[in-house]
């Protein structure tokens, strides 16, 4: 059998109803987009010292090029590496390619949103740290992320600088910082 | 006279310098690889300074037989198997390592201990076998895999690769051995190949490379491998076992409800 409850709902629950529709569409909404001028990946680029030279510095370079997968990000963060300041044309958007610190196996990166002031684009990149934190590890992989991150609306006419901080923390995504950032900067210029 | 004293002066230093190396403990270490009596590669490891933890070690087992190029399939036919991996233990630590079940480690037991460490002391997963390389990957979405461990992202045509940068506390050292085994197609031991014990000190890195030729005593591997699983599972018990999670998982979801 079943039971059909068929009174009229009271207005105040309607209207609750409403809003709390419209507050998990506009959640919805605001998850499927990135937040403003971030789009990132972060490449795990492998510690090895007997295999061809890698990225041997934590650094970052602004790129015109997308990278498609780990390799394309670190050939296109050396090809970027030796030029001081680059000069991007007339672009609006480029790819900030960030080296970070070396990690162990099990530490993970996630990227904070990004943001302009004035002509300098900061944007923080939080860590955990198995080294700070006193982990125990025993088979462990050391790696270095690589974070490819969209740099959108780029101010035109004159140099822009990029800084990024890589901040280890006791957890992800807003844990306690383990101690001071990691911080590296790039200049571009653009018409 | 005088001569002969400036020129033993002169010397003295490469004297120093000739006893220091005598002195300082092995970062570096090669030895040959023979199958029923025949060379077929050389394992080399060296210290290297790299990492988070003050150093490590890295190198590998490469063939020499095959080819031309060598390859590490004519290595494997040439010792009567078909793959290569790692056997590691530790054998000495002042530090505290607890399993994935929770029972205390004591030295000497395998490295990576069954399923991994603790998850307080590391959350990466590992396999059911007692070799080094995870021998295959688990269920699509378990949480903490990193397919950096699985053996074939650590071979070549012709090298099987060694890699290990040990971390933790201020005054951990953990002392190491490692074996290259000779394995069957299905995982299983068809023998040990020879291998390298070291050391790991947090901010020194790794001293005391040496090579052996033994294989492990009882106490090193018969008395401690008795929770491994001897050989890869079938793709079937995997589904069978994550079938069986997500059938658990189902049932207390609908209890709760």
């Amino acid at each position: 059998m079943t039971m059909v409850d068929d009174r009229p709902i009271p207005g105040v629950y309607r209207v609750a109803a409403i809003a709390a529709t419209l507050a998990v569409l506009l959640g919805c909404a605001m998850l499927a987009r990135p937040p403003e001028g971030l789009d990132s990946v972060v490449y795990r680029i492998r510690f090895n010292p007997q295999g061809p030279a890698s990225i041997a510095e934590p650094g970052v370079v602004v790129s015109g090029t997308v990278p498609a997968d780990a390799g394309g990000a670190e050939q296109a963060y050396r090809a970027a590496s030796g030029v001081a300041a680059p000069d991007l044309g007339g672009r609006s958007n480029a790819v900030i390619l960030a080296a970070g610190p070396t990690l162990d196996g099990p530490d993970q990166v996630v990227a904070a949103p990004g943001e302009w002031h004035g002509r300098r684009f900061e944007v923080e990149l939080r860590h955990t740290s198995a080294s700070l934190s006193g982990k125990s590890l025993l088979r462990n992989v050391p790696w270095r992320p690589l974070a490819a991150i969209s740099l959108n609306g780029i101010p035109a006419g004159g140099v822009c600088e990029v800084v990024v901080r890589w901040q280890p923390v006791d957890s992800l995504p807003d844990g306690k910082a383990l101690s001071q950032p990691l911080v590296t900067t790039a200049s571009f210029r653009v018409d | 006279m005088t001569t002969m004293k400036k020129c033993a002066w002169g010397l003295a230093p490469t004297v120093a310098m000739l006893l220091l190396g005598a002195w300082e403990p092995a970062r570096a270490a090669t030895m040959t690889v023979n199958c029923n009596g025949n060379p077929v590669g050389t394992i080399t490891v060296n210290a290297d300074p790299g990492g988070s933890g003050g150093g490590g070690i890295s190198g590998g087992f490469t063939s020499t037989v095959g080819g031309p190029p060598p390859t590490l399939a004519a290595a494997a036919a040439a010792c009567n198997e078909t793959q290569f991996n790692w056997y590691q233990i530790v054998t000495a630590t002042n530090g505290a390592y607890v399993d994935r079940q929770g029972n205390n480690l004591t030295p000497p037991f395998v490295d990576p201990p069954l399923n991994g460490l603790s998850v307080a002391q590391d959350p990466t997963w590992a396999d059911n076998m007692p070799w080094y390389w995870d021998m295959y990957a688990p269920p699509n979405g378990t949480p903490n895999y990193d397919s950096s461990y699985q053996l074939s992202n650590n071979t070549t045509s012709d090298t099987l690769s060694f890699s290990d940068f040990p971390n933790g506390p201020a005054g951990r050292t953990v002392s190491f051995s490692t074996w290259l085994v000779s394995l069957n197609a299905d995982g299983s031991l068809q023998g040990f190949d020879g291998g390298f014990s070291w050391t790991w000190t947090k901010g020194t890195g790794v001293t005391n490379i040496n090579t052996f030729n033994n294989a492990p005593t009882n106490a090193q591997y018969a008395n401690i491998i008795g929770g491994f699983a001897s050989s890869v599972p079938e793709p079937s018990s995997l589904w069978i076992v994550a079938l069986g999670l997500g059938f658990v998982a189902a049932k207390r979801v609908r209890r709760r409800g």
